[in-house]
């Protein structure tokens, strides 16, 4: 390398180097400035859009019959028209909904949906099944079974949704064999779209799918799918600690669903179980279904090595059906461990002060 | 061997250093480039599902002589949009009047928590309860251990699964948790996770919310909006694609709970006890096969104060290469070792070779350059044209990281900023960075020779605070 003459290789390359850096800035910033300005460009036509559409869907399905009739829709206008109508959807019920079908069909968003359906972008592609969705066409069902599919969480849990609005009992082998298969939907957005799909409908293949997967899948789905139907929760809960006791993950997602006084005396075993999991669950069943017969058995736990343990079952003795002030004073007098000493003291202030 | 050959050999290693570091940066700023669109395009669709599902958080805010702003900051924290969150306020044995005017604006009592150490800490003197604000609680403990000390003394209080980490005095966007959050729902094995950090110099904060966004006038403030935007849409978002990201910024920092608590809480001993926590992760959970991950969203979480004058800059920077060096010297097993991923084998080894020994090989360099020119062996067109390039792709990496804001959040409103930030990303190249880099090589021989760091006192003018 002659760094002393000017036509060195090296030399060269640097230059070489800072002019093409110093090209590519001016071009990036040339191009971050086009980017504002065709996305303040793309706010103000939304902005325009918006305010033209809105109103007039709004006065279309509140049946004003003054209402304009509806203008020409250019492509580059649609995906925020159609943005307005599902919104308007998700808002309405009844009589305007089947108004909002009419505007859907006269302005052809279902064919758009189904064209933007091939989109690459997870967002359009995500709007056109939510239109196809609350379109309830049956023709769209087969479009509607490839992203149910897809490997990406949010296409596929939007696919189901619009799937149980076309027809839930049809859709229901689909989305079970989606549940067992992926563990990326959201536990909570899953169950509101199996209550969405309703209770009647989605209870068997709930219990057949709970009683059929493997274990390791029950733990993480058993707490939302008993959000669906609580008895049925409760009924595979019982189902499942007796084919599963010894599988502490299976125990502890169990006791959480438990709606049924009964079962307690079958589950006060497990207060001396190893895993602190099952022991805290436990106190919070006992707290949700006992009465004063389970104070012991929480006095005992209020003792346990194990923080939460301790604090569940301080706040399950105060929940007890009869717990009331001369009990617990009681109970105070007679606990000797300093730990769950410290519990009562530490819940009863917290009730104390809402 | 002749002084020639030792400079040409120098000179060549400069080279491949710098050709290696601009490639590094690039291809960073191209993977963060997809994943920003990527993460762009879902956001709104995501936002939908996961908008009713949060899963409760422990804000844990340490406080050390906070009296003049502590109410607003904790009155910000209250304000937030989340459902479920808990704010625990540590008073880290302040010596002036924070405590006094956490009990007189939130009327606090004093509450017999069955508190439990899972992480030992200076003694804690007293918890208090809001009786205005349930999900308010106050430890007061006594100073030591620093911020790290306070942190732990807040895990141990803390009753949610997530635990943010952050500081009393930064503004955070109102759906801040929101978007952390996301993560740990999305896949259930993120254990951390960390947001885009911007500089609130020149905006306009009222009540401890950020009311309008602005760019400072103070110079050195500027700078840093232009070096938090090439750190944080560049490099983190590059890393964090790759599961490879070491560093979590102090200032707003999201844990899962029991994990932090099973790696032994944040190290008291070290100055940078976020990066040394995320860099211990890394290494604890790879060295046992764990799946994990520790992400971050580029969203504009939270705005902090930046530094306007050069002793308060100077301390800070030497403060974060001290924290960088303890923090890879600590976890040196991650570097290279089995299992360890994208976080062993490129991130570690990229942070010791172009973060922390970056200012001995830029002030070498120079300095080389430099004596090369002096002693005839190098031509002025030579000399310049090494000087030009360092200093374009210097410029075209700041360019990159404004370009990638515009295509993502474009948070600064007038188009007139984003040409003061081209500016100020090619004036920096003029004397700025060097001193940065000495400041660090300063804090590298420090750190190599044993010498104490020193706090010292940051000066803030905070006149962003109406």
């Amino acid at each position: 390398m002659d760094l002393n003459t000017d036509s060195d290789f090296v030399v060269a390359l640097a230059w070489r180097s800072a002019e093409v850096a110093a090209f590519s800035s001016v071009l990036m910033l040339g191009f971050a400035l086009i980017v504002r300005w065709y996305l303040q460009r793309k706010e103000r036509l939304q902005a325009r859009v918006i305010g033209i559409w809105r109103p007039l869907l709004t006065r279309i399905t509140i049946g004003d019959e003054e209402a304009p009739a509806l203008p020409a829709l250019p492509a580059r206008h649609l995906p925020y028209v159609m943005e307005e109508w599902n919104a308007l959807q998700e808002a309405v019920r009844g009589q305007t909904v089947s108004r909002l079908h009419e505007i859907a069909l006269k302005l052809g968003l279902d064919v758009a949906a189904r064209r933007i359906m091939s989109s690459r972008q997870i967002g359009r592609r995500i709007l056109a099944i939510r239109t196809l969705g609350h379109l309830r066409d049956e023709s769209s069902w087969s479009i509607l079974q490839e992203p149910l599919a897809s490997a990406n969480a949010l296409v596929s849990f939007y696919a189901a949704a619009a799937l149980v609005q076309i027809d839930a009992q049809r859709a229901m082998p689909g989305i079970m064999l989606q549940i067992a298969e992926r563990e990326s939907w959201p536990g909570e957005a899953m169950a509101r779209l199996l209550v969405d799909a309703g209770a009647a409908v989605a209870r068997e293949p709930i219990r057949a799918l709970m009683l059929s997967l493997t274990p390791a899948k029950v733990p993480p789905l058993l707490p939302w799918l008993a959000h669906v139907d609580a008895v049925l929760g409760s009924e595979i809960a019982t189902e499942l600690l007796h084919r599963h006791s010894g599988n502490a993950e299976i125990v502890a997602a169990a006791l959480l669903v438990m709606i049924e006084p009964a079962v307690l005396p079958d589950v006060r075993h497990f207060a001396n179980s190893p895993d602190a999991h099952i022991r805290e669950n436990l106190a919070l069943a006992i707290g949700h279904l006992g009465d004063l017969a389970e104070t012991e058995l929480l006095m005992q736990l209020m003792g346990d090595r194990v923080w939460w343990v301790r604090y569940r079952a301080g706040q399950a003795l105060l929940k007890l059906r009869g717990m009331n002030g001369e009990v617990l004073e009681r109970v105070r007098v007679r606990l000797t461990d300093p730990y769950a000493l410290d519990m009562l003291i530490h819940v009863r202030a917290e009730e104390a002060l809402g | 061997m002749s002084l020639r050959a030792v400079l040409e050999g120098v000179q060549w290693l400069f080279l491949g250093y710098f050709v290696v570091l601009n490639a590094i940066y690039l291809g960073l700023a191209f993977i963060a480039l997809l994943g920003l669109r990527r993460y762009i395009r879902g956001a709104s669709a995501a936002e939908r599902v996961y908008s009713h599902l949060q899963m409760p958080v422990s804000m844990i805010v340490p406080a050390y002589n906070e009296a003049a702003t502590i109410a607003t900051s904790v009155r910000a924290l209250l304000q937030l949009r989340y459902q479920h969150f808990e704010v625990i306020v540590v008073n880290d044995g302040s010596k002036d009047d924070t405590l006094a005017v956490l009990k007189r604006e939130f009327q606090l009592q004093p509450f017999p928590e069955a508190y439990r150490v899972q992480l030992k800490t200076e003694p804690v003197r007293g918890i208090y309860r809001s009786l205005t604000h349930p999900n308010l609680r106050v430890i007061d403990k006594e100073n030591g251990g620093g911020k790290a000390d306070a942190i732990n003394a807040g895990i141990n209080s803390a009753r949610h699964p997530i635990i943010y980490a952050g500081d009393a005095d930064s503004v955070l966007d109102p759906h801040s948790l929101e978007h952390v959050v996301r993560p740990f729902l999305e896949d259930p094995h993120t254990v951390a996770c960390g947001g885009t950090v911007r500089i609130i110099n020149g905006c306009t904060v009222r009540g401890g919310v950020l009311e309008k966004v602005g760019l400072p006038r103070n110079p050195l403030a500027l700078v840093q909006v232009v070096e938090y935007l090439r750190a944080f849409l560049g490099g983190r978002l590059g890393w964090s694609a790759v599961n490879g990201l070491l560093i979590v910024s102090g200032a707003f920092g999201v844990f899962h709970r029991d994990t932090v608590v099973e790696a032994g809480g944040f190290r008291a001993d070290v100055i940078g006890e976020d990066m040394e926590l995320i860099v211990r992760l890394h290494r604890r959970l790879s060295a046992r096969g764990a799946r994990y991950r520790i992400t971050f969203v580029p969203d504009p979480v939270c705005w902090t104060d930046a530094p306007e004058d050069i002793g308060t800059l100077a301390r800070q920077r030497k403060r974060w290469q001290r924290g960088l060096a303890e923090s890879l010297w600590s976890n040196r097993q991650l570097c290279f070792a089995r299992g360890s991923g994208a976080a062993g084998w490129f991130a570690f080894p990229y942070f010791v070779m172009f973060e922390l020994l970056s200012p001995l090989i830029e002030v070498g360099g120079l300095i080389v350059i430099a004596l090369a020119f002096a002693f005839g062996m190098m031509s002025g067109t030579g000399f310049l044209a090494f000087i030009a390039a360092a200093f374009a792709l210097g410029v075209m990496l700041s360019t990159t990281s404004i370009l990638l804001e515009e295509l993502s959040f474009h948070t600064y409103p007038k188009a007139r900023h984003v040409l003061a930030l081209f500016v100020i990303s090619v004036l920096e190249n003029c004397g700025y960075r060097q001193l940065v880099s000495f400041w660090r090589l300063q804090a590298l021989y420090g750190w190599l020779t044993g010498q104490e760091i020193k706090w010292g006192v940051m000066k803030r003018k905070a006149d962003w605070q109406r």
